[in-house]
């Protein structure tokens, strides 16, 4: 009973690291202004040395509508604290386009972020 | 004095009190509320022209910021390399602040601390000065010999612009370089592109 308790043990305590390593995006790290015209279709960050990497992509799901939006990402510590964030970047992404941005945060404290979204109003 | 005349007179005084304030009136902490002067995000995707701008400076200094961090002399070093900032030139039509785009790099990089930075060629008259004056001034009649560079960082910033009666097309090219200032060796080299298009009908966003 013992051994099949401590396996147990592991298995959750492997999955809560894995959870961990991975950078799981969550739905708090997304933050849209005004009307969702563009969807964020995936996100997610790892540790490239010191610095805290995020890989987005961003979709126009609609079929004509050429859209056009622009991002910042919040780099955010330990405290929960933004301590810098990037400029905000324009993209025109035409029907059905995917566009894929990489960003590294320029600071070591960095532990989290959040994506900021916004589409012009037309 | 009549009452009408000490009426009017109020009147008078309440009217112009009120004119010389004028609009420099706000709420607390600010002066010129209903002017049209707005303060901005500083950091916002700016479209005013298609010269080169204010978003695309930051844009360029963050893209070069996060390469230099990931090259191997920077990322793998024991210690902070020194590095100098060394001219990036325009070569473009237009004038362009380069030192303005080394400068935000260095802000960054140091933020970092991955990177240590000398005085760079604009700075070191200044230092050279303080270094003269500290000898000939005060009792301290030896300096310590000033520290060299392991690297140092170059560029350039070109563009190419081409129009016709519609559509005006400008792109632009930011590369800079990590040079070993012993050996000459090019240690990292990487670019940032920019295409700005401006069309003269409504269309766009």
């Amino acid at each position: 009973m013992l051994p099949t308790k401590n396996i147990l043990l592991s298995l959750a305590l492997g999955s809560f690291l894995l959870l961990g390593m991975s950078g799981c995006a969550g739905k708090n790290q997304e933050h849209f202004i005004g009307k969702e015209r563009v969807i964020l279709k995936e996100h997610k960050s790892f540790q490239e040395g010191k610095f805290l990497k995020v890989a987005a992509t961003f979709e126009n799901e609609d079929d004509n509508e050429v859209e056009g939006m622009v991002y910042q990402i919040e780099w955010i510590d330990s405290r929960g604290i933004v301590v810098d964030q990037t400029a905000w970047k324009p993209f025109t992404i035409i029907g059905k386009q995917q566009i894929r941005v990489v960003d590294m945060a320029s600071r070591p404290d960095v532990t989290d972020y959040r994506i900021v979204i916004s589409t012009p109003n037309k | 004095m009549t009452t009408f005349t000490k009426l009017s007179l109020t009147t008078t005084l309440v009217l112009s009190s009120f004119l010389m304030s004028g609009c420099a009136t706000g709420g607390a902490g600010m002066v010129g509320a209903s002017s049209n002067v707005k303060y901005g995000d500083a950091k916002a995707a700016e479209t005013v022209t298609a010269d080169f701008g204010s978003s695309d400076l930051q844009s360029t200094a963050e893209t070069l910021t996060q390469s230099l961090l990931e090259t191997r002399y920077i990322a793998k070093a024991k210690q902070p390399p020194k590095v100098r900032l060394r001219t990036v030139n325009n070569l473009t039509y237009e004038h362009i602040d380069t030192k303005a785009i080394t400068d935000k790099i260095r802000i960054k990089l140091l933020k970092s601390g991955q990177v240590r930075f000398l005085a760079d060629t604009a700075n070191l008259n200044q230092v050279s000065a303080e270094r003269d004056l500290t000898t000939t001034a005060t009792t301290k009649t030896k300096m310590k010999a000033m520290t060299d560079s392991d690297y140092i960082i170059t560029g350039n910033v070109r563009s190419i612009k081409k129009a016709n009666d519609d559509v005006k097309d400008v792109y632009y090219n930011v590369s800079m370089e990590l040079v070993d200032p012993q050996s000459g060796e090019i240690l990292w080299a990487d670019e940032k592109e920019i295409r700005k298009v401006t069309a003269k009908s409504s269309m766009g966003w």
